[in-house]
C-alpha cells in the first residue's frame, strides 16, 4: 500500500491533485490509436467490473476532499470517523501536525478559543500558522501574545506569522524568547502587497530599536515585507543569530522604505539563499552573512525591475570572492546592472554549473565570459537583451556550448542574426513564448 | 462540425463533437500536447471509462456545452452550497450507486470540472445528516479504526467545533 496521504487541517483539493491523478495516468495515445475502425465495428463484451472499482473506500482523495469541503462541520467530523483513509483525507491528525489560525475571524480577544488552542498544544502540534487578514485591527499582537503565554510547554517547531506592520512586533519577538530558542522553520510576512498603509501622524516619534534574537535551532527562514505605499511606523533592526541556518529567503515588495531591517548573523552553514532586497539592505547583508558554504544563490527582485546602485564592481567582486562553493546562481530583475555581479560570478566562483538570468540587459563581453565558464551545464535566459555582440564570435561561442552539451533555454531563434541549421536550433535554443531574449545592435564583423 | 472518436474501456467507439469532448481537460490537454487538433481520425482510448458511463457523460456534456467555463484559478471562494443543482441535473443524477461512483471516477479522470462539482454535491447531499455507521453502510466501507484511534479522532474533532462556531 502506498504511504498514507499527507494529513493537513485545512482541506485544499489542490494538495491531493497529484496523488489523485497518480493512479489513473493518461496512457500515451499513440500506442493505442491503431485499433482503428475495425475494432470498433465488433462490439466487445463489457469487461467484468472489478469489485474494488466499486469500493467507495478507494474513492479518489481529491474527490473526497472536494466533497468534504461542501459539508457542514458536523458531517465533516462524522466523515473522519468512517475509516482511516477518510480520516486522513478529511481531517488532519497527529502525523503531520499543522494548524492554521484564521485569527482575523475572531472578533476580539475574548473570542479566542484559548482552551482549544491549549488542548491542541498538549497534543504537541509542531506547526502553527497565524495569519492576520483584518489589518485594521490593532490588537492582533495582544491576541497572539495571549495565545503564546497560555502555552508554557511549547513544542512549536515551525511558525508562520502573517502580520501587519506594527511597532510592537519587536516587543513581541523579545517577549517570546523561549519560542525562538526551539524554532526550526520561521516564516514572517510583514504587511500585505495589496494593502496601502496610512502614514503615521507627524507627531509620532519614530525610534529605532535594535533587537538581538538567538535562534540556535533555526534551519529555514523566510522574511518578507513591504507593501504599496510607504511604511514608516517605526523602525526595528532585527539581528538574528542562526548558526544552523541552511535556507534563507529574504524579500521585499517594491519599496525601499521598509519597516524593519533584518540582519542574519553567524550563519556559517547557509546553503541556499534567496535575497530579494534593495540596495542598502543588500549591503548590510553581505557584511554579516558568511557565504562560504553557499551552494545556490538567487538574488534580485521578483516584483519589478530596479537597478542596483551604489554597489561598485569591486564590492561585488569582494562579495562573490567569499562564495567559493557557489554552484548555481539566478539573477533576476536587475536590468543593465546585471553586468557587474555577473562578471564577479564568472571570475570568483569556479564551481558554477547553472546560471539563470531574468529581466536582464547584458553586454556581449560579460555574456561571452559567462559562456566560457568551464563547468557550465545549464544556462537559462528569459526576458532579456544581449547588447552589442559580434556575430562571428557570438556564433562560435554558441557552437562551443553545443559541443559541450550545455542545456540552453531561452530566447526566440528568429531574433537571432545568424542562420543556424535546424539541428542546432533544436539543440541550442528552446523557445519560451513571451520571454524573448533579444540581440541588440549586433555587428557582423 | 469536426468530430473526435472516443473509445470506452469495453471497446465501443463514440463519435463526439469536438466542442463537447473539450469539456474534459484531460482530453483537451492530450489533444494539444499530441498536436491532434487538426487530425481527428485517430481514436482516443479511455481505458478507465466504460460505455455506459461514457454515454451518460456525453449526455451531460451535450446539455451543458454552452455553460460558461469555470476557471478554478480566479480565486473565487469555493461554492459551498449544495442545494443549487438545476432540475435537469437533479434528474440526471437519479442513478444507482454504481453509476454514480463510475461518474465520479470518470469525472475525476477526465477532469470535467462541472460534472465533478455536480457529483460531489450529490454525494455531499447523500452524506449530510448521516451517522458514521450509516455512511459506512451506504458506501460499503469497512471500519478499520481501533477504539483508541476513534477516541483520539473524537478528541481532535472537539476543538474544531469551537473554531467553526467562532468563525461564523
Amino acid at each position: 500500500m502506498a504511504s498514507p496521504p499527507k494529513k493537513v487541517f485545512a482541506i485544499d483539493p489542490k494538495l491531493y491533485q497529484r496523488q489523485a491523478f497518480g493512479n489513473d495516468q493518461v496512457q500515451p495515445v499513440r500506442q493505442f490509436c491503431k485499433a482503428g475502425p475495425s475494432a470498433a465495428a465488433t462490439k466487445m463484451k463489457p469487461l467484468p467490473i472489478m469489485k474494488q472499482d466499486l469500493d467507495w473506500q478507494n474513492i479518489p482523495s481529491l474527490v473526497l476532499a472536494t466533497v468534504a469541503q461542501l459539508l457542514p462541520m458536523a458531517d465533516r467530523k462524522t466523515c473522519t470517523l468512517v475509516c482511516r483513509r477518510w480520516n486522513s483525507i478529511v481531517f488532519g491528525s497527529a502525523i503531520n501536525n499543522m494548524v492554521t489560525f484564521p485569527l482575523s475571524k475572531w472578533k476580539s480577544e475574548s473570542y479566542v478559543p484559548f482552551d482549544g488552542f491549549h488542548r491542541m498544544m498538549q497534543r504537541s502540534y509542531r506547526k502553527v500558522e497565524i495569519s492576520w487578514v483584518n489589518y485594521a485591527d490593532s490588537d492582533y499582537l495582544r491576541t497572539i501574545n495571549g495565545l503564546f503565554e497560555t502555552l508554557p510547554k511549547y513544542e512549536l517547531r515551525k511558525l508562520t506569522l502573517n502580520v501587519p506592520p506594527d511597532e510592537t512586533l519587536g516587543e513581541f519577538f523579545e517577549r517570546h524568547r523561549s519560542i525562538w530558542e526551539r524554532i526550526q522553520q520561521l516564516h514572517v510576512y510583514i504587511g500585505s502587497p495589496l494593502k496601502i498603509y496610512p502614514m503615521p501622524a507627524d507627531d509620532v516619534k519614530l525610534d529605532i530599536r535594535k533587537l538581538s534574537i538567538n535562534m540556535p535551532m533555526l534551519e529555514c527562514l523566510e522574511w518578507r515585507e513591504g507593501s504599496l505605499g510607504n511604511i514608516s511606523h517605526g523602525r526595528q533592526v532585527f539581528v538574528i543569530s542562526a548558526p544552523r541556518l541552511e535556507y534563507a529567503k529574504v524579500h521585499t515588495f517594491r519599496h525601499w522604505n521598509c519597516y524593519s531591517v533584518l540582519n542574519i548573523k553567524s550563519c556559517t552553514n547557509l546553503r541556499n539563499a534567496f535575497l530579494d532586497i534593495p540596495n542598502r539592505i543588500w549591503r548590510t547583508f553581505h557584511q554579516c552573512i558568511s557565504f562560504g558554504q553557499l551552494r545556490t544563490l538567487n538574488f534580485g527582485t521578483e516584483s519589478r525591475e530596479y537597478p542596483i546602485e551604489n554597489i561598485t564592481p569591486v564590492q561585488f567582486d569582494q562579495l562573490f570572492a567569499t562564495m567559493k562553493n557557489l554552484q548555481a546562481v539566478k539573477i533576476s530583475g536587475l536590468g543593465d546592472s546585471v553586468n557587474a555581479p555577473l562578471a564577479a560570478v564568472c571570475r570568483r566562483c569556479p564551481l558554477i554549473w547553472s546560471v539563470e538570468l531574468d529581466r536582464f540587459e547584458v553586454d556581449a563581453e560579460a555574456f561571452l565570459q559567462l559562456i566560457k565558464l568551464k563547468n557550465l551545464k545549464r544556462l537559462f535566459l528569459t526576458n532579456g537583451k544581449i547588447i552589442n555582440p559580434k556575430v562571428s564570435i557570438f556564433c562560435r561561442s554558441l557552437q562551443d556550448l553545443w559541443l559541450r552539451n550545455v542545456e540552453l533555454v531561452g530566447g526566440d531563434h528568429k531574433a537571432f542574426p545568424i542562420k543556424l541549421n535546424d539541428a542546432m536550433k533544436r539543440r541550442l535554443l528552446y523557445t519560451t513564448p513571451g520571454n524573448d531574449v533579444v540581440i541588440c545592435n549586433y555587428s557582423m564583423n | 462540425m469536426p468530430c473526435i472518436q472516443l473509445q470506452s474501456s469495453d471497446g465501443e467507439i463514440f463519435n463526439v463533437e469536438f466542442e463537447i469532448a473539450m469539456c474534459s481537460f484531460t482530453i483537451k490537454t492530450m489533444m494539444v500536447d499530441l498536436d491532434l487538433e487538426d487530425n481527428c481520425e485517430e481514436v482516443v482510448p479511455l481505458t478507465n471509462v466504460d460505455s455506459n458511463i461514457l454515454r451518460k457523460i456525453l449526455q451531460w456534456a451535450n446539455y451543458h456545452k454552452d455553460d460558461p467555463e469555470a476557471n478554478p484559478e480566479d480565486g473565487k471562494p469555493v461554492d459551498r452550497r449544495t442545494d443549487n443543482i438545476c432540475e435537469w441535473d437533479q434528474e440526471f443524477m437519479k442513478v444507482d450507486q454504481q453509476t454514480l461512483y463510475g461518474l465520479i471516477k470518470a469525472a475525476n479522470y477526465l477532469d470535467i470540472r462541472g460534472l465533478m462539482a455536480l457529483t460531489c454535491k450529490t454525494v455531499a447531499n447523500m452524506m449530510k445528516g448521516k451517522t458514521e455507521e450509516q455512511m459506512r453502510k451506504m458506501f460499503n466501507i469497512q471500519n478499520d479504526l481501533t477504539p483508541e484511534e476513534e477516541q483520539q479522532i473524537r478528541q481532535e474533532n472537539e476543538w474544531c467545533e469551537e473554531v467553526e462556531i467562532v468563525a461564523d
